[in-house]
C-alpha cells in the first residue's frame, strides 16, 4: 500500500505510554486521512467532555502528505470543541503533516492529561516526554525561539500560546510559527491536557505505488497552478485579502457585527491597500507553489500580515478602518494563540451589547486602541477579557441578549454575509463544526462564477450544490491538501494523484463518496453529543433583517438539504443511507 | 451619459492616470451601453475580467447599464 505509512501512534498523557498500532487498510480507504481519520477515531469512543482527559485529540496526515504533491505538508487536527461541543476539525499549513509522515506515522491519537506541563519530541520509533518548565506561560514567538534551535532542520513544531493554557475557548495552535489551527478551540484542548508543544522530526521516505506516474501528475498539476490566474496571480500578489473589495461590492461584507453588509471604508483595509502600503514579501507552506501568506512591514519590522478573514474580523466587523491597527490586532492574536475570527466575532458582539447599553463596561465600534488592549486580556482571562474568553454566544447570553451573538452552533461566523449569499447561509447552518465557510464554500458559485454563476440571492437550488462542495472539501481535508488548489484543479486531478500514490483505483466520484461518508459520520457524532435539527440555524438577524440583500430563507433550503441527504425530520441519516456509506458499525 | 467605474486587483493597471484607487468616471457617448461595451471602452482585455457588478449585482456581458450606475470590474480572484 503506497501513500500511507500504515502506522498510527497512540499517546496517553496520563500514563506516559506511547503505543504504535497498525493503520487498518480498510480505514485508510474509507476515510483517507486527516479529517476522515479524526472523525473515525472520535466516533469510535464515547463522546467526552471537551476539556476533560478523555477527549481525544487526533493530529492526522493523509495519503499524499509528505510527498512532493503541491501543498502536501498540511496537518488536520480533530477533537471535540470546547467552544461548540461539536466535533471539530481544523487544518493548518506549515510542514507538521509532512514531518509526522516522515516519522513513519499517519496520525497521532492523544488522550489524557499530563500531571505537569509537557512537550513531546517525536522521531521515528521514539517519543520523548519533556517537562515544559518555563516554556509554560510563554507566548508563541518565545516558544518558537526556544524550541526551533532544539528541534533541528528536519523538524516541524506545533505549539499553543497563553490563550490555550488559560482555557480560552477559541484558542488555536500554531504550526511552525506562522500557520494556525485556528477554529474551535483546539488550543484550549491542548492546554487542558497540559501539552504545550509537539515537535515531529523525521526523514523517512513516503512510499509511492508508482513514482513515475506520480511525478508526472505532480508536474502537470504544478503547471496548472502556475498558469491559473487565481493561483498564479491574484493569491500570490494580493493574498486572500484580495476578497475584501469583491465581497464588499457584492454587499456581502458583514460590518459592525453584521448590522450592515457593506463597509464604506473597505478600500482602506483591502488587499490592494495591504499590497501597496505594507507588503514586503510572501510566504508559502510546504511544497506550495501558490504562496498566499503575507510578510508586511510595520514600524520597521517584517512581520506576518493578516489574511482575508482576519482583516474582516478585526477590521470591518469591528468598524475599524485603519489597516495598521488591524495588522497589530492580528499579530496580538497570533502571539497569544487566539483564533482571529472568534476573537473579532466576540469583540463585535461586546460592541453591540455596549451600544445597546447592556454591557456594564464600554466598548465602541471603531475603537482600535480598546481592541488592542483587550486581546491580551482575553488571552489571560483578565478583567473584561475573562468574560470575552468564552466566546460570543456565552457573552450575549450572560447579558440577556442571545440574538446579538453572530454564531452558528456556538462558532462565530466568518466574513460572508449570507443575506447576499443564500447558499453560504445554508452552509453556516449545516456545518458540522458550527458557523464556517470552509466546510462547503459557496463563494465560487455565488460570487466568482466558478464552476458556474448562480443567483446569489435565490434560495432555490442551493442545497444540491452545497452538498457537493461539502463532500469535496471533506475529501480535500482528508487528503490533506490546501483548498486553494481547488481554484485550479478538479477532483479528477486529486484522484490521479491518489491512484499513483496508493495504487488503488481512485476516481473523482470516490472522493465524493468518502466526503459524504465523513459528513454523515460527523453528523452522527454531533447527534450523539446532543445536537439536533434545532441547532441547524442562524442568528435571528440574518433571518429577519435584509441588510443590503435579502433575509436568509433558511427553512426552505433546509428542507431541501435534509431531503437530498436522506436525513429524517429528526436530522438523522436514514439507516439505508448509512448502510450505503458503510457506516452501519457506527449506528 | 456618465458611469462610475471601479477596477480592482490586477486590473488597476488599466485605470487612467487620474483614477484614485481604481475609480474613475467614464463618459459614454450613447444613451445606453452594455457591460461588454464598457469593458471595451476601458481598454480591458476580455480574458482579464471574470466578474462585473453593476450596483452590486453581478451582470452578464450583454446586460444594459443605466446612467449613473456604479460598475465594479474584477479579474479572476479567490481566497477564503
Ligand atoms: S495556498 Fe496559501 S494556505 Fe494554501 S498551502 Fe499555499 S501558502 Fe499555504
Amino acid at each position: 500500500m503506497g501513500g500511507w505509512q500504515g502506522r498510527v501512534l497512540r499517546l496517553d498523557l496520563e500514563s506516559g505510554e506511547a503505543v504504535e498500532e497498525p493503520l487498518p487498510p480498510a480505514v485508510a480507504e474509507k476515510f483517507l486521512g486527516g479529517r476522515g481519520f479524526g472523525v473515525y477515531w472520535l466516533a469510535r469512543q464515547p463522546v467526552a467532555a471537551p476539556l476533560g482527559p478523555d477527549n481525544l485529540l487526533v493530529l492526522a496526515a493523509g495519503p499524499l502528505t509528505g510527498t512532493r504533491a503541491p501543498t502536501a505538508g498540511r496537518v488536520t487536527a480533530v477533537t471535540r470543541s470546547p467552544l461548540t461541543g461539536t466535533i471539530c476539525d481544523s487544518s493548518a499549513g506549515g510542514a507538521f503533516g509532512a514531518r509526522l509522515k516522515r516519522c513513519g506515522y499517519d496520525a497521532l491519537l492523544v488522550r489524557g492529561r499530563a500531571s505537569e506541563p509537557v512537550y513531546l519530541v517525536i522521531t521515528p520509533g521514539r517519543v520523548e516526554w519533556r517537562q515544559a518548565g518555563s516554556l509554560w506561560g510563554q507566548d508563541v514567538p518565545a516558544v518558537f525561539r526556544t524550541l526551533r534551535p532544539l528541534a533541528g532542520r528536519s523538524a516541524s513544531i506545533l505549539a499553543i500560546g497563553p490563550a490555550g493554557e488559560n482555557g480560552v475557548l477559541f484558542a488555536g495552535a500554531v504550526v511552525d510559527g506562522r500557520r494556525h489551527l485556528g477554529r474551535g478551540g483546539l488550543g484550549a484542548v491542548m492546554g487542558a491536557k497540559r501539552l504545550k508543544a509537539i515537535i515531529v522530526a523525521g526523514d523517512r521516505p513516503v512510499h509511492l505505488a508508482d513514482r513515475h506516474a506520480f511525478d508526472f501528475v505532480c508536474y502537470e498539476i504544478t503547471k496548472l497552478l502556475e498558469a491559473n490566474p487565481i493561483t498564479a496571480q491574484a493569491l500570490p500578489l494580493f493574498g486572500t485579502a484580495v476578497l475584501v473589495n469583491l465581497l464588499n461590492q457584492a454587499r456581502s461584507f458583514p460590518t459592525c457585527n453584521f448590522r450592515t453588509s457593506y463597509f464604506p471604508a473597505a478600500e482602506a483595509i483591502a488587499g490592494e491597500r495591504l499590497r501597496a502600503a505594507f507588503t514586503v514579501g510572501r510566504t508559502a507552506c510546504y511544497a506550495c507553489p501558490i504562496g498566499c501568506g503575507r510578510v508586511v512591514s510595520l514600524a520597521g519590522s517584517r512581520v506576518a500580515g493578516p489574511e482575508y478573514e482576519s482583516i474582516w474580523a478585526l477590521g470591518a466587523n469591528l468598524g475599524i478602518a485603519d489597516l495598521a491597527t488591524v495588522i497589530r490586532a492580528n499579530l496580538l492574536c497570533n502571539r497569544y494563540g487566539l483564533d482571529t475570527i472568534s476573537t473579532g466575532g466576540t469583540l463585535a458582539c461586546a460592541m453591540e451589547l455596549s451600544a445597546r447599553g447592556l454591557l456594564p463596561w464600554e466598548l465602541r465600534f471603531g475603537d482600535g486602541d480598546a481592541v488592542l488592549a483587550l486581546i491580551p486580556q482575553i488571552a489571560r482571562r483578565e478583567g473584561p477579557g475573562a468574560e470575552l474568553a468564552d466566546g460570543a454566544r456565552a457573552l450575549a447570553e450572560r447579558y440577556g441578549a442571545p440574538e446579538v451573538a453572530m454564531q452558528a452552533k456556538g462558532l462565530e461566523l466568518p466574513a460572508y454575509d449570507p443575506r447576499g449569499m443564500q447558499g453560504q447561509g445554508l452552509g453556516f447552518a449545516t456545518s458540522n463544526r458550527g458557523g464556517c465557510h470552509l466546510r462547503g464554500n459557496m463563494l465560487g458559485p455565488e460570487i466568482l462564477g466558478a464552476p458556474k454563476m448562480v443567483d446569489r440571492l435565490q434560495a432555490e437550488g442551493k442545497a444540491g450544490l452545497l452538498i457537493y462542495l461539502q463532500h469535496n472539501h471533506a475529501a480535500l481535508d482528508s487528503l490533506v491538501l490546501c483548498k486553494f488548489t481547488g481554484f485550479a484543479l478538479r477532483e479528477e486531478h486529486y484522484a490521479r494523484l491518489l491512484r499513483a500514490a496508493t495504487g488503488g483505483d481512485w476516481r473523482a466520484q470516490d472522493l465524493q463518496r468518502v466526503g459524504e461518508r465523513i459528513w454523515n459520520l460527523e453528523r452522527l457524532y454531533n447527534l450523539q453529543a446532543g445536537f439536533g435539527p434545532a441547532d441547524d440555524r442562524l442568528p435571528r438577524r440574518l433571518l429577519e433583517e435584509p441588510a443590503e440583500g435579502r433575509p436568509v430563507e433558511l427553512a426552505a433550503m433546509l428542507r431541501e438539504y435534509y431531503r437530498f441527504r436522506r436525513w429524517g425530520p429528526d436530522g438523522r441519516p436514514a439507516p439505508t443511507k448509512l448502510a450505503e456509506l458503510e457506516l452501519g458499525d457506527f449506528l | 451619459m456618465k458611469l462610475k467605474v471601479k477596477l480592482f486587483a490586477t486590473l488597476r493597471q488599466y485605470a487612467p492616470a487620474e483614477a484614485r484607487e481604481g475609480e474613475f468616471a467614464l463618459d459614454v457617448p450613447q444613451k445606453s451601453v452594455t457591460v461588454e461595451e464598457v469593458l471595451r471602452l476601458c481598454g480591458l482585455p476580455e480574458h482579464a475580467v471574470t466578474v462585473v457588478m453593476v450596483n452590486g449585482m453581478v451582470a452578464a456581458a450583454n446586460a444594459v447599464i443605466e446612467e449613473d450606475a456604479e460598475v465594479s470590474i474584477f479579474p479572476p480572484l479567490a481566497g477564503g
